[in-house]
């Protein structure tokens, strides 16, 4: 196939993927819901939470469609200048997918382990309710930063419809992996993120906070040191317990802690500080 | 380490409806790759939207290239296509381009098959402004829409379009320019499975004899 042929086929063939998988996603939702009824698990309350789960789609798609008109301006405008652009064909689309993983890895510890950033990451782990939902439950700030740790992909000379389609293959994958329903994969474990990884992620427990940061693949943790296996079932959501359904709420929670810690800043180090260390850090007394 | 209580049923339904999901995708993204002539035709209406972009690659052909060739007769064909008047004396290659792509995002373009032929006519003329309405698209059966080329004699010049052959035959002066009709002159694309430009003919219709 000429680059052009590559280039619709990996636009069209992600996008693809991950709208089936949003249909599919709706199935999974529906079927945790329907079990949660059968062994008498359900309650009001972990139906709204699921619900206010779905609803942060509507701000998150609002910022995702303008950054993401704003990142394809971006991305060509930088790539025309490159003059080491890497030839579009099936081999540069398989290894700009591994470093797409590699990079959602790199990214997804940042969040993590920066505060400001953790301002917007945190939602995606506020609940306390762990199922399909919950991949849909996302900051409205969550693209910004996106659009930011993909650079250095365009720098390296790929395609940036490439790399779009790599992001989306990436993000399409977190959607099987929310859920309780499914157990461990056998050797299915040793390579890729799995349901019961990711379990591992969103738990609160001591041993389990900022482990399993991986996309796709696993193998980055196990080689960076941040894996975890699931020992036993994880208590979701934050350290500080966020209970509340309000859309509101949900979105800006992290920011007035954040606020709180900032006024109380005694110079300018510290209130940088409070901005990139881990969440949690304070000065030293 | 033991996960919430699950149902039998539901879960062998989420099973099935995982297993389901991954052939699916599997499928959806292996299908057009191992089909690349059904992808670049377009099985699928996203895909032929893109496909048929790449039509709108028109290139003109070397003059040197030119060949007059045979005379043929032609019955009449039916187009149904997009029409623009194109003016002569401005930027043609440019406006006819601009055509191309414009007939490229038509439903006429998207229902095109693979190797079916494409017509760009000219008619009209109209020589105070020096220009001619261009209309591309596929032949069709005879509808209330369609531009009919008229039957008879064109002679056909290969590798050439339209205008080119008119320039041709304008500066063979020893043929003079009353042998043709200037009516219904055409060239028929012939497109290859990735709806690229593979072949052009220039027909330019003749005076009966």
């Amino acid at each position: 196939m000429s680059p052009t042929h590559w280039l619709e086929y990996v636009e069209y063939m992600s996008f693809s993927i991950y709208d089936w998988t949003l249909v599919f996603a709706i199935l999974f939702i529906s079927l945790e819901l329907l079990n949660e009824a059968l062994t008498r698990r359900f309650n009001g309350q972990r139906f709204l939470e699921t619900l206010s789960s779905m609803f942060t789609q509507v701000p998150y798609y609002l910022t995702e469609g303008l950054v993401f008109a704003g990142a394809v301006y971006l991305y060509f405008t930088i790539y025309e200048y490159i003059p080491w652009q890497i030839p579009v064909n099936g081999y540069s689309a398989v290894l700009v997918l591994i470093l797409a993983d590699l990079t959602y890895y790199i990214e997804h510890y940042a969040i993590h382990r920066i505060r400001l950033f953790w301002l917007a990451h945190s939602v995606h782990h506020s609940s306390g309710v762990y199922n399909t939902a919950t991949a849909f439950r996302f900051s409205l700030f969550d693209p910004v930063v996106s659009v930011l740790f993909h650079l250095p992909l365009v720098l390296m000379g790929f395609n940036p419809i490439l790399i779009f389609a790599a992001e989306v293959l990436v993000q399409a994958y977190q959607f099987w992996i929310h859920n309780e329903m499914i157990g461990k994969l056998g050797p299915l474990e040793w390579f890729l993120n799995t349901p019961s990884h990711h379990r591992v992620h969103h738990g609160s427990d001591a041993k389990y906070i900022d482990k399993n940061f991986g996309g796709i693949l696993i193998i980055w943790d196990r080689i960076f040191g941040t894996f975890q296996k699931e020992e036993e079932l994880p208590n979701y959501g934050l350290t500080t317990p966020m209970t509340s359904k309000n859309p509101i709420t949900v979105q800006f929670y992290e920011f007035p802690r954040l606020y709180q810690d900032l006024v109380k800043a005694d110079s300018a180090a510290v209130f940088f500080k409070y901005l990139i260390k881990p969440p949690g850090w304070q000065p030293k007394k | 380490m033991s996960l919430p209580a699950r149902s039998l049923p539901v879960r062998i339904l989420y099973g099935l409806a995982m297993i389901t999901m991954v052939t699916f995708l599997a499928w959806e993204a292996w299908a057009p790759l191992s089909d690349s002539s059904a992808y670049a035709a377009g099985t699928d209406q996203n895909v032929t939207e893109m496909s048929t972009q790449t039509v709108t690659e028109y290139t003109q052909p070397e003059v040197s290239q030119l060949t007059a060739t045979t005379t043929r007769n032609v019955r009449a064909l039916h187009i149904l296509g997009v029409s623009t008047r194109i003016y002569l004396d401005d930027k043609v290659d440019w406006q006819i381009e601009e055509h191309w792509r414009r007939f490229a995002s038509s439903a006429q373009a998207s229902q095109l098959a693979p190797t079916e032929p494409v017509f760009a006519i000219y008619t009209d003329f109209n020589s105070s402004q020096n220009s001619v309405m261009l209309t591309l698209g596929p032949a069709v059966a005879r509808g209330n829409n369609t531009l009919t080329i008229e039957p008879g004699n064109y002679k056909t010049f290969r590798n050439s379009t339209v205008l080119q052959a008119w320039e041709s035959i304008d500066n063979d002066a020893a043929a003079g320019t009353d042998t043709y009709l200037f009516q219904t002159d055409f060239e028929q694309w012939q497109l290859d499975k990735n709806f690229q430009p593979a072949a052009v003919t220039a027909f330019i219709g003749m005076h009966q004899e």
